[in-house]
């Protein structure tokens, strides 16, 4: 399995602390999703604007930066905190994408009578802890047998 | 609503009241929560000949507020309907102003006349490895290590004011950490850090503690504490709020909110980002230190500084850190370093007691 990461950008760093938080954040992130061995390979795609010299960063088993989403064709899913490049890639290459937020302990899309909520439902999951996302990750061929159908279908239906 | 003209007033008579006519006054001055701990035992010992006065910028009911013969709040600035005012408090009959603070306000005014424009001051880094200060406030500064005085040394108009005398809190921690059973903890003390401005960057904050916290607890069989830096304990930031209440129901994981030593000493491993302590924490107990330092390029000075001294081993991630920390600790190395730099290990309290003597004979 092969998997996009694509963090959004954040604010800028207010000092040095929390601009090594955000490169903790990564190389934590990298370290979390090297220990799945599903996992072949992690394609990294930083924001465009983003304040990370990602390869001053580090060197990290399976993984390689990536410059644009063409290339993340190969890919079997993608992972992100808040970007909105999950559209893209989810309409695009009709694959999921899970939003991984382990600083929040849950997000209600079921409630809100939003379309893009309500679109968002259709090829999202969302986890909250390390082992939520490799439990994810893991069970993902599976669960998208139904997904991959879903989200197909509204694509063909919805999209003009 | 009290006007900073009262406010002053109303400080001024509550620092003389406590103002000895018969013995010399000398006061221990703590703007901040995190630098209590650096006096040791000094203000107990000089009770018996001087007056000792404690003041702290807030009223929390530690062991530094017990000290002394009394104890007196006095902040440096309060907020007055949303302002914040500078607070001027100039008492005659001080004698001498111990502080583990320095703080830039006001251009150094602060640091020089805040409380007295006569009393001489004394500055005690509450660091082992710097002196970082205001020097040109201070009469005298406490040096604590051989590395701290060659940076200091390097200024030639500061070398009259340069004590050697080891650290208190040091030669307190080497006995408690000698005193009391390891425990099989690892202690995580990350710095201070700013409130974060947008869900992002609360995600990348609060996110980070949460996959180290379930790091450390599915990769180690360790207990986990988790000590929050002394600033935020009067007004705990959101992140820390809510990982607390993630984690409560989880027996390995402790939040460590006291003021004092005690708990964190007994760790088998510390683990921070920035946090000075953890050189104290590996010289006095003997045992690992890690920085878990990934934005390599940006802190190469910190880093190459940090490795420099040979005391605190960096990480780059999850799997780095816990490797180190429970790898076995080269307590040769640390004890030959910890001999080579600190001055007067276990004798700083008499060391200091001699100059202060001598500054006020």
């Amino acid at each position: 399995m092969k998997i996009l990461y694509t963090p959004t950008i954040a604010c800028k760093a207010q000092d040095p602390v929390e601009q090594n938080i955000i490169y903790n954040y990564h190389a934590m992130f990298l370290d979390v999703i090297a220990e799945i061995d599903l996992v072949q390979e992690v394609l990294y795609l930083p924001h465009g604007n983003a304040d990370v010299d990602v390869n001053a960063m580090f060197s990290k088993p399976k993984y390689r930066i990536i410059a644009n989403l063409t290339e993340a064709n190969q890919t079997d899913l993608m992972v992100t905190d808040l970007s909105n490049l999950a559209f893209s890639y989810a309409l695009f290459y009709k694959k999921p994408v899970i939003y991984f937020l382990p600083g929040f302990t849950g997000v209600d899309i079921a409630e809100q009578n939003d379309q893009l909520f309500q679109l968002l439902g259709r090829f999202c999951y969302f986890c909250h802890s390390n082992v939520q996302l490799r439990e994810t990750i893991e069970d993902m061929p599976k669960i998208w047998e139904s997904g991959r159908v879903r989200l197909e279908k509204f694509v063909d239906e919805a999209l003009i | 609503m009290n006007s900073i003209k009262t406010i002053n007033k109303q400080l001024k008579d509550g620092l003389k009241s406590v103002l000895s006519k018969d013995k010399k006054n000398i006061v221990f001055l703590s703007h901040s929560l995190d630098t209590r701990c650096a006096y040791g035992q000094l203000p107990s010992a000089l009770m018996d000949c001087y007056n000792v006065i404690m003041i702290g910028a807030e009223r929390v009911q530690d062991d530094f507020e017990k000290m002394g013969h009394a104890f007196i709040h006095i902040p440096c600035k309060v907020d007055l309907q949303g302002e914040v005012q500078y607070t001027s408090v100039d008492v005659d009959g001080i004698d001498l102003i111990i502080t583990a603070d320095s703080i830039p306000d006001q251009g150094g005014k602060v640091d020089q006349e805040f409380l007295s424009k006569k009393a001489k001051r004394l500055f005690v880094s509450p660091e082992l490895f710097s002196s970082h200060c205001n020097h040109a406030a201070f009469d005298h500064i406490a040096i604590s290590s051989k590395y701290a005085m060659d940076i200091c040394q390097k200024d030639a108009q500061l070398s009259q004011k340069l004590l050697e005398v080891g650290s208190l809190r040091f030669d307190e921690l080497s006995k408690k950490a000698a005193q009391q059973n390891m425990q099989p903890m690892i202690t995580y003390m990350p710095a201070s850090r700013p409130i974060p401005r947008s869900y992002v960057n609360m995600n990348f904050v609060a996110g980070h503690e949460n996959m180290l916290l379930e790091w450390l607890l599915t990769h180690t069989d360790m207990k986990i504490s988790y000590k929050l830096h002394a600033s935020g304990l009067l007004k705990a930031p959101h992140y820390y709020m809510q990982l607390k209440e993630q984690w409560k129901g989880e027996e390995r994981i402790t939040f460590d909110e006291s003021l004092n030593d005690d708990h964190w000493i007994t760790s088998k491993a510390v683990l921070s980002d920035f946090s000075p302590d953890v050189y104290l924490f590996s010289l006095a107990a003997l045992r690992n230190a890690v920085y878990l330092v990934t934005d390599v390029k940006a802190h190469k000075p910190f880093l190459d500084k940090t490795l420099e001294q040979g005391v605190v081993r960096i990480a780059h991630g999850l799997k780095d850190a816990v490797n180190q920390l429970v790898s076995p600790a080269n307590e040769k190395d640390l004890m030959s370093i910890m001999k080579q730099q600190i001055y007067h290990i276990g004798h700083a309290q008499s060391k200091i007691m001699e100059h202060i003597n001598r500054i006020l004979d």
